[in-house]
């Protein structure tokens, strides 16, 4: 257990470094600078301090290289001393991810939740009367809503409750009445993305015999579906879940410009469009850092949910036994299954019966 | 077998109403089962054997409209409320399904799933359900079942696995169970242990209604027989009568297409022409998957050969290696070591141009044909696909080859611009083997190419590549787990346990004079529908492993740790 947490432990921190060389790469790549846009009098770029910042210069001046700045910047990652931005040079990059981050968290928790609230009755519905009309209308309901985009999506609540009814505020970020309208709009799409995954998986189970199985052992329906079939179609929801609660965290661009929220899709934004290279960096880095974590957590939630992924791992952490080559070995073959990838056919779990209690 | 029957069924229609409304008969039935008695539903698929012993417990879907009667225990099942029918399943009627690992839910522990429908049934309490879920696995012969109990399906072996789904099925104590397949997806060893079970079951006072497409395993084990076909009843009778003198034309087709065994075969004592040109040659192949539990040696110091014009069969029951080595001898996996010659070039040292050019001389067939044909392709795109991987003719040239071939495996040249889904299973192994042998190749690997068939089916395609064989000249390496299907075919027979070949030899003289215990074992394991069973004993462990190859008689090489003497019949 703890070797294979090692193991992806390594294997995000190697991930994060390749996101810094090739993020900083296209930056230096890229066309214009901060300063440059600054001396080109763009005036949303806010005062002309950062050109002069003597911490600044000596980071990240003009006579400094590209590797040093490179090197400057990743050692301030590691000590969690990032120096300030381009743009906010008052404070650091750690700073404003710390500030930013909480308000996108409290938007992507009760989204998330609501989310799932409704997404997986929803989708066990339309999965339990496949065929019929609530199937039919479920689905088209829910096509069109992920076709929706989610700004739009708010546009029309803003119209309907802020400016119709007057029910809720218009935009900004100054009390829990101006969660309602982002969170609602932050959960459409993935709303409409899970209920249809949890239909397709539920009806996937509802094809196993062991549903008629349970069904022969005199068991009620009900009974059945919560027992059974929906555990079972809930495991592989786990995979799409972490994700989508990753691109949540993380902060949903439009949405946050629309409604004026200062969470860390706008920090983002202002960075990109400023060239603000600290910045651009340290909010990459953290976007980086809470995808990977989240894929971690899925696949350590997966193990614990499904037995046979757990026991395939424990039978691998307890041997660790190097692969031993032979002569003209080229391909792995079969017998390595993607510990990514949960093979769930019928043929699959064969594999896994060398495991023992 | 007294008075009442346990179940009498009179008149059980089942339709299902489709989309429109319009109503498609899917069976019909009639039959009584005593008290005790056994009762084998024999047909091939689509003949609505499962659909109505569903019927009977109410476990079809939403559309399927059930007439009839059917009495079990002074009640009239068909029509019986919900909550009364659930009070039916498990305590009075069990249900046993072919493949365990779907039957039996995989991410919940066996005390789960052997108990739950105790308590649903309120028969007894937590602990006693528990209890009398380890007697349960006990009388179905697992061993440890109070350690056994907390482990998940997937821990099990297949055969254990089935043996936990019938105690899943026995638990709440039922009068009849219902085995839908029940030994289908397991090796023939595996399928005598499981019906060895249920015949205990039996003596202990069931009633069994055994679904099957298996003569030989209804043979083996029921008293009566019906036949369906297409939904209706063709046949019912006492199986003695049936196996002796079936009635109805399509009884006896049945009978006929049943492949047994036959051990009496005179060994041929005329020497087989050793001078055979060696077609395919591979010496000391091993494979080894490098597996996350360990190193898996799929393959391990094989060594094959087929001649020109010559049959092999590779028999084994499944993980024996028997698809990995065909796969080696293709070079379609890469050998962990070994070397195979094909007509004197190596194909291992072959370069891509040489061995694309080799590999037009092998094809392949495999198990499942729908999933072997590319199904957004025609008919006739299909088989021509080789010819254009391969540049051969122009398209009009491959469109007349196409035409050939289809008729040549008996396919409508008519329907060559249908889609493969449009044909029936058989029909689309006619396809995949006119496929392989549309570039002329000189040999050809069949893995399994009748294990998803019907019997009767089974039997044409077999009778397809034995006439194809020598009209066409052809070499063949013929995967099986199947011993009668390879007696039927083969000239050579290798039989393969656990990655090696445990014993070889022409095909005369293996079925008449098998040497390994091993052999034996497969052999007496095999359920044949002309004769009685062979005595069998539960084998123990047999030892594949160890030993060497030793030429006990001309040809006929056996796996011993010292040599066989000469003449051990």
């Amino acid at each position: 257990m703890l070797a294979y947490l090692a193991r992806r432990l390594v294997r995000l921190i190697l991930s994060l470094v390749a996101v810094s060389i090739i993020t900083f790469g296209l930056l230096q790549l890229v066309p214009g600078s901060f300063s440059e846009l600054a001396e080109a009098g763009t005036s949303e770029l806010g005062g002309d301090a950062s050109a002069t910042d003597p911490a600044l210069t000596e980071r990240y001046g003009e006579q400094v290289p590209a590797w040093e700045q490179y090197l400057t910047f990743m050692r301030g990652l590691v000590t969690f001393d990032m120096g300030p931005s381009y743009r906010y040079p008052q404070s650091t990059v750690e700073e404003l991810i710390i500030e930013a981050f909480p308000v996108s968290l409290s938007l992507a928790v009760p989204a998330m939740l609501l989310t799932l609230l409704i997404a997986v009755p929803v989708g066990v519905m339309a999965a339990v009367k496949k065929g019929k009309l609530a199937d039919y209308g479920s689905v088209f309901t829910l096509t069109t809503l992920q076709a929706l985009p989610g700004y739009l999506f708010a546009l029309l609540l803003v119209l309907v409750f802020a400016v119709w009814l007057g029910m809720l505020p218009v935009r900004g970020w100054a009390g829990p009445e101006y969660l309602v309208i982002p969170v609602v709009a932050l959960a459409v799409q993935p709303t409409a993305m899970l209920a249809r995954y949890v239909r397709t998986s539920m009806l996937e189970e509802l094809r196993e015999d062991y549903v008629v199985a349970a069904q022969a052992k005199g068991g009620r329906r009900r009974v059945v579906l919560v027992r059974h079939v929906l555990r079972n179609s809930l495991i592989p929801l786990v995979t799409v879940a972490g994700p989508l609660f990753a691109n949540l965290a993380t902060g949903t661009v439009f949405i946050e410009a629309l409604l004026g929220i200062p969470g860390l899709g706008r920090l983002f934004t202002t960075a990109a469009r400023t060239r603000d290279m600290p910045l651009l960096m340290g909010t990459t880095l953290f976007f980086a850092l809470i995808f990977l974590l989240m894929n971690l957590i899925v696949d350590m939630v997966y193990g614990l949910l499904d037995p046979r992924i757990r026991h395939q791992r424990s039978s691998g952490w307890r041997r660790p036994k190097p692969p031993r080559r032979l002569l003209a070995t080229t391909s792995r073959g079969r017998g390595t299954p993607g510990h990514d990838a949960p093979d769930r056919s019928p043929a699959a779990p064969g594999d896994v019966e060398v495991a023992r209690p | 077998m007294s008075g009442e029957p346990l179940l009498s069924v009179r008149d059980l229609r089942v339709a299902f109403r489709d989309r429109s409304g319009a109503m498609a008969p899917a069976a019909n039935l009639s039959v009584d089962v005593p008290a005790n008695g056994s009762l084998a539903v024999v047909g091939e698929s689509g003949s609505g054997k499962t659909v109505s012993m569903r019927a009977l417990l109410g476990l079809l879907p939403a559309t399927a409209v059930v007439s009839g009667e059917a009495h079990f225990g002074g009640r009239d099942l068909i029509g019986l409320p919900e909550p009364e029918l659930r009070k039916v399943r498990g305590p009075g009627i069990g249900m046993i399904f072919q493949n365990a690992m779907s039957a039996l839910n995989p991410t919940r522990t066996l005390k789960v799933q052997l108990t739950e429908h105790l308590r649903w049934h309120g028969s007894c309490d937590r602990k006693t359900a528990v209890r009398r879920a380890v007697e349960a696995l006990d009388r179905v012969g697992i061993p440890e079942p109070d350690r056994r109990i907390r482990m998940y399906p997937f821990q099990l072996s297949g055969g254990m696995r089935q043996r936990a789904m019938i105690a899943m099925s026995i638990v709440a104590g039922p009068r009849l169970l219902i085995a839908d397949e029940p030994t289908t997806a397991v090796d023939v060893t595996i399928q005598r242990q499981v019906l060895d079970v249920l015949k205990q079951l039996r003596d202990d006072g069931l009633a069994i209604i055994m679904i099957t497409h298996d003569l030989g395993v209804a043979r083996y084990f029921c008293d009566d027989v019906v036949v369906m076909k297409d939904g209706r009843m063709v046949e019912t009778a006492t199986m003695k009568r049936f196996i002796a003198d079936a009635r109805e034309p399509y009884s006896r087709k049945l009978l006929d297409a049943a492949p047994d065994i036959d051990l009496r075969v005179e060994p041929d004592q005329s020497p087989a022409p050793s001078d055979r040109n060696q077609l395919l040659q591979a010496r000391d192949l091993v494979k080894v998957f490098h597996g996350r539990g360990g190193d898996v040696h799929a393959v391990d110091d094989v060594s094959v050969t087929v001649g020109a014009n010559e049959t092999v069969g590779v028999v084994g029951e499944s993980g024996s290696g028997k698809s990995t080595l065909a796969r080696l001898l293709m070079r379609l996996v890469e050998p962990s070591s070994g070397e195979v010659t094909f007509d004197g070039h190596d194909l291992l040292a072959a370069r891509r141009s040489e061995l694309h050019a080799l590999r037009r001389r092998v094809q392949m067939v495999f198990q499942n044909p729908y999933g072997s044909l590319l199904p957004h392709a025609t008919v006739a795109a299909n088989i021509v696909e080789p010819l254009r991987v391969h540049h051969v003719g122009t398209p009009a040239q491959r469109r007349a080859r196409a035409v050939e071939l289809l008729e040549l495996v008996g396919i409508p040249v008519h329907r060559a611009d249908q889609y493969p889904r449009q044909f029936s299973g058989g029909q689309q192994q006619r396809i995949a083997i006119a496929r392989a042998l549309a570039l002329e190749p000189q040999l050809l690997v069949c893995d399994e190419p009748t294990s998803a068939l019907d019997v009767s089916i089974q039997a044409q395609i077999l009778d397809l590549l034995d006439d194809l064989k020598h009209r066409l000249g052809l070499s063949m390496l013929f995967i099986t787990h199947n011993l009668a299907v390879a007696q039927r075919l083969c000239d050579r027979v290798v039989v393969m346990a656990s990655g090696h070949i445990v014993e070889s030899a022409p095909s005369s003289q293996l079925f008449a004079q098998p040497q390994h215990p091993y052999t034996r074992a497969l052999l007496a394991a095999a359920l044949p529908v002309r004769s009685d069973p062979p005595p069998w004993q539960p084998a123990t462990s047999i030892d594949t492993r160890s030993g060497e190859l030793v030429e006990v008689t001309p040809q006929h090489w056996v796996r011993a740790a010292t040599p066989v003497p000469e003449e051990t019949p």
